[in-house]
């Protein structure tokens, strides 16, 4: 990473950090916020798993929901804290998805997404029915909020929004790292190669089946783990968090914000979440616009906005090296040292 | 010592349509060895079934003695198998020089399990190397640009410069001069004769283009009707009467 990204990145992370402390009297907007970085997590999960390996699943929220129907089962019932919850919750859906993918990775491509989807259905089936353990419909109201934090003299309290916000921050970030700690990896590169050409992959000695169940596991873990934040910021586990809509919406935000990005799955979330709360649009036709969106990321950014972004800068980069360099090439590449 | 590779009496087919009836080679030393044949002589198939993308109905395949059919490429890879494709395959979004990183990573899931942390840093040896087979494709100039970039004469050079990346033992190249314009065709053709040697490579390639395969390789398999129909150094096989009616008829 050169030092000016990690020097934006600082920018933005204390930027997104203050936000609260700008915005003393506006709860509603940190709200919407943390809201929203509830969903980002799960999408990050997605991102890693499509955005890096080209799996797209459809019902991802399902881990989602095993995480955030075990953080409530055991700070509800078992009284643990959530940050033990969330280790649980990131467990459970992790071997979830272990063993969803044992026989679901088998399949390729078209066949493994309509698969996907039948195990979204099956597992909010599950959520909505096994009332002695998920609560049925009503679901498991009244999870706990965390307990206070204090460090010294200062104690954060996460009954406030802000104190909810910079832990559901702090989590958004961690999970984060778990996705770019993969992409600059070996690993990552080998999961990239499959995403790109699975048949030259394995001909290379990467054992597909295995790269691609250790990523579905870790994006099912992440899943995992958003769904703890969730359950404990809206303080109750209950099926329609986790429904087929819920599994489109993070596709939606993935594929529009720019999978394969680590930014891409914030901006989705921003877009998809967050704007929509602030501008008050309709609920109906928020879905119409959704489907315009859509349509035409598919059309004409297929790595998402900052896909599209990002190649705008390097073909203004590439002009800009043509008009110094008169008569060079704008395909023409800096030498090698 | 045990053969490179012993290919021995493989026979598959395809419902009523046999393939292959009893095929079979074996090599004891490094060197480049061409599999030909007409339309339908079962190259393809044979061709598979050496890199693990088919199963043979019968027969066997040893490399250094030990029984490799059956296996699947990724574990054949690892054991110091490399291949081309005819379709030419590389990765698309990576630049030419990180084609020939990826070849030379270990990509066992525990290893990068190991190194997840450490990112990808590349020991300059490595690199070195990289550079060194790239320029002697004479593509070091796209070093940094995606490999979809390349035209596709370009891409098949840096696929199979990729491939010794990985140091493999045992090369086999699919039509490797196909769709390559002749310019192209001789840098490939000289980059053969120079690395296989150099690396104790023993290389077994399926080509149409007599020329090229005439020039490159020292021994010749000439398959008909799933058999081994001739096999012998060039000379002899382009003065073989039955080669020769196999090919008219």
């Amino acid at each position: 990473m050169t030092s000016l990204k990690g020097l934006a990145l600082l920018a933005a992370v204390i930027g997104a950090a203050c936000v609260p402390v700008l915005l003393p009297d506006q709860p509603y907007v940190v709200n919407t916020l943390t809201l929203t970085l509830c969903t980002v997590i799960p999408a990050i999960g997605l991102n890693l798993l499509y955005g890096q390996a080209g799996l797209l699943s459809l019902g991802h929220m399902a881990f989602t929901g095993i995480g955030g129907y075990t953080a409530a089962l055991l700070m509800k019932g078992a009284g643990w804290a959530l940050p033990e919850a969330m280790l649980a919750a990131a467990i459970v859906a992790g071997f979830a998805g272990f063993l969803v993918g044992i026989p679901c990775l088998r399949l390729r491509s078209h066949f493994f997404v309509i698969v996907t989807l039948g195990v979204g259905m099956i597992v909010y089936t599950f959520f909505n029915n096994l009332d002695g353990i998920t609560g049925g419909a009503q679901g498991l109201p009244g999870v706990p909020r965390p307990r206070p934090l204090t460090i010294g003299d200062f104690t954060i309290e996460f009954r406030t929004p802000r104190g909810f916000y910079w832990l559901a921050l702090l989590t958004t970030l961690g999970t984060l790292l778990v996705q770019w700690l993969i992409a600059r990896s070996p690993f990552g590169f080998s999961l990239s190669a499959i995403r790109q050409d699975e048949t030259m992959a394995a001909s290379r000695g990467v054992d597909v089946f295995a790269h691609k169940l250790a990523a579905f596991v870790i994006a099912s873990a992440i899943a995992g783990v958003g769904g703890a934040l969730s359950v404990t910021f809206l303080r109750v586990a209950a099926p329609t968090m986790f429904d087929l809509h819920a599994s489109m919406n993070i596709v939606a935000i993935v594929l529009v914000g720019g999978p394969g990005y680590l930014a891409g799955p914030i901006l989705g979330g921003f877009i998809f979440i967050a704007l929509p709360e602030f501008l008050r649009v309709a609920a109906e036709f928020r879905l119409i616009i959704f489907g315009f969106v859509l349509v035409f990321i598919a059309l004409f950014a297929n790595r998402g906005l900052i896909g599209l972004a990002d190649s705008l800068l390097s073909k203004m980069k590439r002009d800009r090296v043509a008009d110094e360099q008169p008569g060079a090439s704008p395909h023409a590449v800096k030498s090698e040292g | 010592m045990a053969p490179i590779l012993e290919v021995s009496a493989i026979a598959k087919r395809f419902g009523g349509v046999v393939a292959l009836d009893g095929a079979g080679f074996s090599v004891d030393k490094p060197g480049i060895v061409a599999l030909i044949g007409p339309n339908g002589a079962g190259k393809t198939t044979l061709f598979d079934i050496i890199c693990g993308r088919q199963n043979a109905d019968s027969g066997e395949v040893r490399f250094m003695g030990e029984r490799v059919d059956g296996l699947p490429p990724f574990r054949l890879s690892r054991l110091g198998f490399a291949r081309s494709f005819q379709e030419c395959r590389v990765l698309p979004e990576a630049t030419c020089l990180e084609n020939m990183l990826f070849s030379a990573q270990d990509k066992t899931l525990r290893s990068e399990m190991a190194g997840i942390f450490r990112g990808r840093a590349h020991n300059r040896n490595t690199v070195d190397k990289a550079r060194e087979l790239l320029a002697m494709v004479g593509l070091e100039r796209f070093s940094n640009r995606p490999a979809s970039d390349l035209s596709f004469g370009q891409k098949r050079l840096v696929e199979i410069a990729s491939t010794l990346m990985g140091a493999p033992k045992v090369l086999l190249l699919d039509e490797p001069a196909s769709g390559v314009n002749p310019t192209l065709l001789n840098i490939l053709h000289d980059f053969l004769l120079d690395q296989a040697p150099k690396m104790g490579l023993l290389l077994v390639v399926i080509e149409h283009n007599m020329e090229f395969i005439m020039s490159v390789a020292e021994r010749i398999v000439v398959l008909h009707q799933g058999r081994v129909l001739e096999d012998g150094p060039p000379a002899a096989i382009q003065a073989s009467p039955q080669v020769i009616e196999a090919y008219l008829s």
